[in-house]
């Protein structure tokens, strides 16, 4: 599923404050291999001239009637076209966007169309957040709740300025939102580049190696934010014919306030894992490796989003569960 | 809402031969250059502020403003009759 001629595009979502500009920063300047070209925002505070940085004054284009989930960026598409002719001269695009902005029309501009998605693949969105003021901006504002959650890699910064103990609520508050991204704990953003930026975090391949808790026993988070997770399991093999038309139907009709969802499953009578992930109503799909010898297998499939069904994704789920026993 | 992979390989050959042809269509109908861009989406959101299926088209030509035609179709439906008329 993963063309290695696509170029990696890393979204790179936060609050004003939490590092963006620092990273993007060392990003520019610091010698670690690869050139990135990067796309910045009208408010960004690039101090660099750099002919691989673009600036972008954001666009929006409702493609349906105005939900979230059909908006996509026409700004980015025109850049990312005129830097697709200068290809050769970077090994990367990293898209900075506004500390309020939702990153959902990012991430989708990205599944538009057959000869957008032809040329580059969403690698990750990557949330920085402030350790020292995350629970104050959580409190105040949905879009930060909705940066965790669309998150693949969450870098927590500035951790030298909280104690331990309330590092550790923050990280459980960010984990009851999203349970399946990978959390880096840094100071002035001061983690290797090459630990977040092309990592293949978006793949369907690479859904559970970047973040192998996914697959252990988590349990529920429960606080009052408007955004929170589901994580249902199964140690029976699924239906693929109950399953499939069924998970279609979920993110048609509720992918308004599910934000992301990701999944592996295991499937009656079938030898490779089955691996899901949606964004919104995008969903995408894959028979991947098959099950190794000592592995358990679980089918886990986590919802993260606003006001989530609850009993009507449990009730679906369980239905899914294979009626007939395996073949042997 | 955007058509993804399909889980059905065949679909999604087919809705790829769709789209190009779209945007040839478009391309041939508005006489645009090579430089400019035309994205087609199939979008089939069951949100209540949105009518259904219909294919959604980006007409992005160098140096003007992008504009945004949706027809209620899906994109395998589609005919160069309804291209015309929606850009008319």
């Amino acid at each position: 599923m993963t063309l290695q001629t696509t170029i990696p595009v890393t979204v790179l979502t936060g609050f004003l404050g939490a590092g963006k500009t620092t990273l993007l920063n060392r990003l520019l300047t610091e010698n670690h291999g690869k050139r990135y070209a990067v796309i910045v925002n009208e408010f960004g505070e690039i101090g660099i001239d750099n002919d691989l940085v673009v600036n972008s004054d954001e666009e929006i284009f409702e493609m349906n009637n105005g939900c979230i989930c059909c908006t996509v960026r026409g700004d980015l598409i025109r850049i990312i076209e005129g830097l697709m002719r200068r290809r050769g001269q970077f090994d990367g695009i990293l898209v900075e966007t506004t500390g309020l902005a939702d990153p959902a029309p990012v991430a989708q501009t990205f599944f538009v169309d057959d000869d957008v998605r032809k040329n580059t693949r969403l690698d990750a969105i990557i949330t920085i957040v402030d350790a020292h003021h995350f629970m104050e901006t959580l409190e105040h504002t949905h879009e930060a709740q909705e940066q965790i959650a669309f998150a693949d890699i969450i870098i927590l910064n500035k951790t030298d300025l909280v104690k331990a103990d309330q590092l550790a609520v923050v990280k459980h508050r960010i984990r009851g939102i999203n349970p399946v991204a990978s959390i880096r704990e840094t100071e002035r953003c001061n983690i290797e580049l090459t630990d977040v930026l092309d990592r293949n975090a978006f793949s369907l391949e690479r859904i559970l190696e970047v973040e192998p808790e996914f697959l252990n026993s988590m349990h529920e988070h429960e606080h009052d934010d408007d955004v929170s997770s589901l994580s249902l399991t199964s140690n029976q093999p699924l239906d693929p014919n109950v399953f499939l038309p069924w998970i279609q139907e979920i993110v048609q009709s509720f992918g308004t306030n599910i934000l992301r969802m990701k999944g592996i499953i295991e499937f009656i009578n079938e030898p490779n894992r089955f691996v899901v992930q949606s964004v919104h109503m995008l969903l995408e799909g894959d028979h991947q490796r098959a099950w190794k010898d000592n592995e358990p297998r679980i089918t886990r499939l986590v919802f993260i989003g606003r006001n989530l069904p609850r009993d009507m994704l449990q009730v679906g789920f369980e239905k899914s569960i294979a009626r007939e026993s395996a073949t042997p | 809402m955007i058509s993804l992979e399909s889980f059905n390989p065949k679909e999604t050959v087919n809705l790829k031969q769709a789209s190009d042809s779209v945007k040839n269509w478009v391309r041939h109908y508005l006489s645009l250059t090579d430089d400019a861009i035309v994205t087609v989406s199939e979008i089939n959101c069951r949100d209540k502020k949105c009518p259904g299926v219909e294919t959604a088209i980006l007409i992005m030509p160098a140096g003007q403003p992008t504009r945004l035609v949706k027809i209620q179709r899906s994109l395998k439906d589609l005919q160069f009759s309804d291209i015309k008329e929606a850009l008319q």
